[in-house]
């Protein structure tokens, strides 16, 4: 069974009489651990399919399902707790909450989650020492360099255990080495087991996931790359 | 969850400390002001509503005061024996108040008082019963005047000399010989006295003394304002009342012809007079310090929604990490109202105990209400911030917030 499954979806918003449709009969799937790129040119609605993908949003008609059970019906609390259990997220700005350290704010979604404090302090401290933290854990998100920032997002993504990560241009403010290294660290955890989604504009990256889908005039082209796993 | 909430909300206030102590001290500020004129007005209220249900009405002021200088006083012992000949249904619980000053080491200076007492005033304003009191040789004395009375202590000067009537003083009528007798034989219980003349003072600097003790010494130079009170019975409606003060003035005036004007007012106006002062002014006062109090909660309650403005970002990212709305909604809520609430609770805390310290000219009444409105405004800008912030949000999605991070476009 596939993990995520997304069928005949459509989006769109209106504007006075007019609607503007994003993408439609857009029909993808995910399995579990499965590494998949969106790409698309700017504007096509790529990070709107990802955040309809992430349940950050909702389609206007189709279809939505986690593992076989459609998510359509859930209230924006049910959808909360979802989103948190299931998911993890890793925006190209970061978004790491300025006023919490990098410890605090991998703690953070455990903490909604209601993790117990011993346990998320100590399970947090792990993660960062996954990815290369563990020394930086009492610091400010100013304190850090983007790179940092962005492995502390990446610590931060994984605190549920999610079993999808969806990554918006995860590399786009970064340099180069410091992309790399991401890119090196979400594809790791992504051999782990964790489904990554990612979405880039980067043809290079995307070219190294298992299924890279397309963007393109509303509608999404599947396309297997040779060069993924 | 809640502890997690709570932790978190602790550790924004802490991290924007500056911001929230400022919050907090105006809150204190604002509150301690509203609490205090609250507080007055209710004890000033309360003082008054027992007062008046203590006089009910019932008690008039017949206020006496020396014409030109009198060759007898406003109102002598035969005069008050007629009175009560005449209206038995009445008690005039009055005295005469003279002052004497006094040194006990030649360093100090003290005042007693001397208070020519009628037995009605025993019996009403110290609950003490001694039939025949105002015409006996027995008075009463505090340790201080007793101490001036056998020589201890040295007169200064005052309106009566003391020796007048010391142990050997004059003949009191058919009494005899004036004896003096320590105050607590009386078995008042009181350790303070309130007259028209005195300012609350301590029984041990007074003298109670029978009427009948004061025509004998009489000078001109002794008139003074002397308050006479008249006190019906609870069955005396206030038509009889009138007709009864009406009654007494004239015989005043036909005993004393024009050595003395009188006015008469019933107490309640006394009272009113007074307690209304201060109720008018505590209530001005509030009216004053509300609307500065109301002023502060909008700006606060302004800066505190645009502090989280400010964290819409953040609000969005933890909601995107799962956070649902009642969550975020009690985080602000946390964030808000705790230090505005701290502060007000604060000032209202020191505010109370400060009133009963300083304030002595009302007794001042600690009210739950007051406690609980105090409460209730200190949270108010909290509230308000969150709540306004929590419509604003109430459609919140994560995505119309970071779609405007260049990164989500």
């Amino acid at each position: 069974m596939a993990l995520i499954e997304l069928i005949e979806g459509k989006k769109s918003f209106r504007d006075g009489d007019r609607e503007s449709v994003i993408f439609d009969r857009v029909g993808l799937t995910i399995d579990k651990g499965e590494f998949v790129s969106i790409t698309g040119r700017s504007g096509s609605g790529k990070s709107t399919l990802l955040h309809i993908l992430g349940c950050m949003d909702r389609l206007t008609s189709g279809t939505y399902r986690f593992k076989g059970a459609p998510v359509d019906g859930l209230g924006d609390a049910e959808l909360a707790r979802f989103r948190g259990r299931h998911f993890g997220f890793v925006f190209q700005s970061f978004h790491l909450i300025d006023e919490f350290t990098a410890l605090q704010n991998v703690e953070a979604p455990m903490g909604y989650a209601g993790v117990p404090r011993r346990e998320r302090r100590e399970r947090a401290l792990e993660l960062l020492d996954r990815v290369g933290l563990a020394d930086k854990a009492g610091h400010y998100p100013a304190q850090l360099s983007g790179g940092q920032q962005q492995r502390v997002a990446i610590a931060r993504a994984f605190a549920n255990g999610p079993e999808v990560i969806f990554a918006d241009e995860p590399t786009g403010n970064l340099d180069r080495l410091s992309g790399e290294m991401i890119e090196e660290l979400l594809l790791e955890l992504n051999r782990q087991g964790t489904a990554l989604v990612l979405v880039t504009h980067d043809e290079r990256l995307a070219r190294r996931a298992r299924r890279v889908y397309v963007l393109e005039d509303g509608r999404l082209l599947d396309e297997r790359s040779p060069g993924g796993p | 969850m809640i502890g997690y909430i709570v932790s978190k909300s602790l550790r924004l206030i802490l991290r924007h400390w500056k911001l929230h102590l400022s919050f907090a001290l105006q809150m204190a500020a604002g509150v301690a002001a509203i609490y205090a004129c609250a507080t007055l007005y209710h004890s000033a209220a309360a003082q008054y509503r027992d007062m008046r249900a203590e006089i009910d009405g019932a008690v008039w002021d017949v206020y006496i005061a020396p014409e030109r200088p009198a060759s007898r006083p406003p109102l002598d012992y035969g005069q008050y024996v007629r009175l009560r000949e005449a209206f038995p249904g009445a008690a005039f619980p009055f005295c005469i108040a003279r002052a004497v000053h006094y040194t006990t080491d030649g360093a100090d200076i003290h005042t007693a008082w001397m208070l020519f007492a009628s037995d009605d005033f025993l019996a009403v304003v110290l609950d003490a019963d001694r039939p025949g009191f105002e015409r006996g040789s027995l008075a009463f004395a505090g340790d201080g005047v007793r101490g001036l009375l056998d020589g201890r202590y040295r007169p200064i000067q005052g309106d009566m000399a003391p020796e007048r009537f010391a142990g050997s003083g004059p003949d009191v009528g058919e009494g005899g010989r004036l004896s003096v007798l320590p105050m607590d034989e009386l078995g008042t219980g009181r350790t303070r006295l309130t007259h028209h003349r005195l300012e609350d003072v301590p029984t041990d600097r007074v003298a109670l003394l029978p009427l009948a003790a004061y025509d004998p010494l009489f000078k001109p130079e002794d008139a003074g304002m002397f308050l006479l009170s008249v006190r019906f019975g609870s069955g005396t409606d206030g038509d009889e009342a009138i007709g009864a003060v009406a009654e007494i003035l004239g015989l005043l005036l036909e005993w004393n012809g024009e050595d003395y004007a009188y006015s008469v007012g019933t107490a309640r106006q006394r009272f009113l007079l007074s307690y209304g002062q201060v109720r008018n002014g505590a209530a001005v006062a509030a009216v004053i310090a509300g609307l500065c109090l109301a002023i502060v909660l909008i700006g606060l309650a302004a800066v505190a929604q645009l502090m989280f403005l400010r964290r819409r970002r953040a609000f969005a990212v933890s909601s995107a990490l799962g956070a649902r709305k009642g969550v975020l909604f009690a985080e602000m809520l946390l964030e808000s109202a705790l230090p505005s609430f701290a502060g007000g609770v604060a000032g209202a805390a020191v505010c109370s105990l400060s009133l009963s310290e300083f304030v002595q000219s009302v007794t001042i009444r600690q009210s739950p209400a007051i406690m609980a409105a105090a409460a209730a405004i200190a949270l108010a800008p909290g509230c308000l911030a969150a709540c306004a912030l929590a419509f604003g949000f109430r459609r919140l999605r994560p995505l119309e917030i970071l779609g405007r991070d260049p990164s989500w476009r």
